[in-house]
């Protein structure tokens, strides 16, 4: 009876003993996503103030250079994390006052322009003669300053345009391509 | 423990995901002026020239008393781009040269003429100046006009010679001399 039960207790410390003493691992994985996104930015209510668009013959000015706003920062800081795509839209300039041009063949109610969009190192344009926005395609993340500029002001077949206040619009879609 | 870890993980990544992913659509509004304004450009002569006035009798010549266009000048580019008037003065041929002594009843040191304007509006505008700076409006024209090619044209026509009242009254003799009158184009906006 002695006998027996020292060589349980013999054999109980063995078991503990190689337990302790083994390697082991464990394997995590740390999971996370990041969406693609592009950040917010509004827009100044404030319309974009070309001044005169008449020089001294009449005629359409040659370009905004004296205008008292052709160029505004639109973002200072605007970022896509992924690839996107800007649409650049460029509604002409019309004087809706005027509905009937008796003398259309000198007159008109309608200034065209390009609207010139640049983000950091990328730049496109759109012509409001053009019906269709262009698009800016940006193949990589890309974050800067969106600084929108409106150049070479134009009438078809330069036509005079009639005296009043012109309005306008140049609309940009930003979406993400991924 | 490891349950515990995994949670913390999860977590974490839940935090990274942004929630703002989307697509923007803004709008640029722009504004342009384009003020009322008229032009006249410069007439192709300053002056019309009209010759010899004077027929063999020492009178008017018969030639120059008809519709036939004696003398003409144009104005290509002449326009407003706004609700406008034109005004034309006139003035008759008048001798320039000083005269110290009365007019002779039977003589004339005046002559008006037929100033027919073309190319403004869809009519002719005719001013027929007798007296020392004679108007004529047109307008106010509540459309903007342009004269089209070839543009604002002045024709001189219809000689006739005035007593110093400023009547016409043919068979009068010239007394000699230049003779000048002017006439003035102005177009001015209504706003």
């Amino acid at each position: 009876m002695r006998t027996t039960l020292l060589c349980a207790l013999v054999l109980g410390g063995g078991a503990f003993a190689v337990s302790a003493s083994a390697q082991d691992s464990q394997t995590l994985t740390v999971q996370s996503q990041v969406a693609p996104y592009c950040s917010e930015f509004s827009v100044n209510a404030a319309p974009m103030n070309l001044g005169s668009l008449a020089g001294a013959t009449g005629q359409v000015v040659a370009d905004f250079n004296g205008a008292p706003e052709s160029s505004r920062e639109i973002s200072a800081s605007f970022y896509c994390n992924a690839p996107s795509k800007i649409t650049l839209e460029a509604n002409p300039l019309l004087n809706d006052e005027v509905s009937v041009i008796e003398d259309s063949s000198s007159f008109t109610n309608r200034v065209d322009y390009t609207a010139v969009l640049r983000w950091r190192d990328l730049e496109g344009s759109a012509s409001s003669t053009l019906a269709d926005g262009q698009e800016i395609n940006a193949l990589q993340a890309n974050t800067g300053p969106i600084t929108l500029t409106l150049t070479d002001p134009v009438t078809s077949g330069n036509l005079r345009p009639v005296a009043g206040s012109y309005s306008g619009e140049v609309h940009l879609t930003i979406t993400l391509t991924q | 423990m490891l349950d515990h870890l995994k949670f913390v993980v999860a977590a974490i990544g839940a935090l990274a995901v942004p929630t703002l992913a989307h697509a923007a659509e803004k709008q640029i509004n722009i504004t342009g002026e384009v003020s009322g304004a008229c032009g006249v450009g410069s007439p192709d002569v300053t002056e019309i020239n009209l010759y010899d006035l004077t027929g063999p009798n020492g009178m008017l010549d018969p030639g120059k008393l008809g519709t036939t266009v004696l003398g003409r000048a144009t104005i290509s580019d002449a326009w407003c781009n706004t609700p406008h008037s034109l005004v034309m003065e006139a003035t008759p041929m008048t001798l320039t040269r000083a005269v110290t002594y009365a007019q002779p009843s039977d003589m004339a040191r005046k002559v008006t003429y037929d100033a027919r304007l073309t190319g403004w509006g869809n009519y002719p505008f005719t001013g027929r100046p007798r007296g020392g700076s004679d108007r004529y409006a047109m307008g106010p024209m509540l459309s903007p006009w342009a004269a089209s090619s070839p543009g604002l044209v002045l024709e001189v026509s219809k000689l006739q010679t005035l007593t110093p009242a400023g009547t016409e009254q043919p068979n009068l003799m010239l007394e000699y001399g230049e003779y000048r009158g002017t006439v003035t184009i102005t177009l001015t906006t209504e706003n």
